[in-house]
């Protein structure tokens, strides 16, 4: 694989911390073109199902195929927005109820596109790819989550 | 004709496995017929929901399989 640059991986293992996500903003300092960045975080949510309450969901991927769709979603957002730059991080593994499990992150010149472009971009990511999601009891049984 | 299949989430806790080779006798062969054969050998398939991706590419059931192709069965996507 010479001369080929790695791809960057958009997987993060277990929940994203709230210390990558305000370094993430950190190193947005010295790209002084940008006057609005908009973030999204997805948060676990402790549903209750027939009684029983969500203590974390477990995410697999078809990694391979997941990847190339952020790649895809992200061409897509800046061909269709003035973005100065883009970032999508999204869990495998498992994430406990509270814990963070997606993170996108928009920038721009100007504020108003990055309300549509992070929009856009979550409302993708929960169409086209292939993650999916074990909601996990506390008595240890699970059921599939699906996105509505 | 040998394809490669990988299952996920709620497809792979049916089929009890990730991914298998299969052997397919007879000539071309459709992603609608490869479903049919599927859902014979694990009946739980047919009260689920599933897409079909052909080498990471979604597709439509009139798609023709191949040699050596990779076909996933994906469960309804859960990102987010």
């Amino acid at each position: 694989m010479a001369g080929e640059k790695p791809k960057k991986s958009s997987f993060i293992q277990g929940q994203i911390s709230s210390t990558f996500i305000g370094d993430s903003i950190a190193k947005h300092q010295t790209k002084t073109s940008i006057g609005a960045h908009n973030i999204f975080l997805g948060q676990v949510r402790a549903d209750v199902i027939d009684e029983k309450t969500v203590t974390a969901i477990e995410y697999t991927a078809y990694e391979e195929m997941a990847e190339q769709s952020f790649y895809e979603i992200r061409e897509a957002a800046f061909a269709k927005y003035e973005l100065t730059c883009m970032h999508i991080y999204h869990s495998l593994g498992t994430v406990k109820a509270g814990e963070i499990c997606l993170f996108v992150f928009v920038s721009a010149p100007r504020r108003k596109v990055v309300y549509e472009a992070l929009e856009f971009l979550v409302e993708e990511i929960k169409k086209s790819v292939a993650i999916f999601g074990k909601e996990i009891f506390e008595d240890e049984s699970y059921i599939w989550k699906e996105n509505s | 004709m040998i394809i490669n299949t990988k299952y996920f989430g709620l497809i792979a806790d049916i089929t009890n496995k990730k991914e298998e080779k299969l052997q397919l006798d007879g000539g071309k062969m459709s992603v609608a017929s490869l479903k049919l054969l599927m859902e014979n050998n694990y009946p739980d398939l047919k009260k689920t929901t599933y897409s079909i991706a052909v080498n990471q590419t979604m597709v439509e059931e009139e798609t023709f399989l191949n040699e050596q192709d990779i076909i996933a069965f994906l469960p309804p996507f859960a990102g987010g």
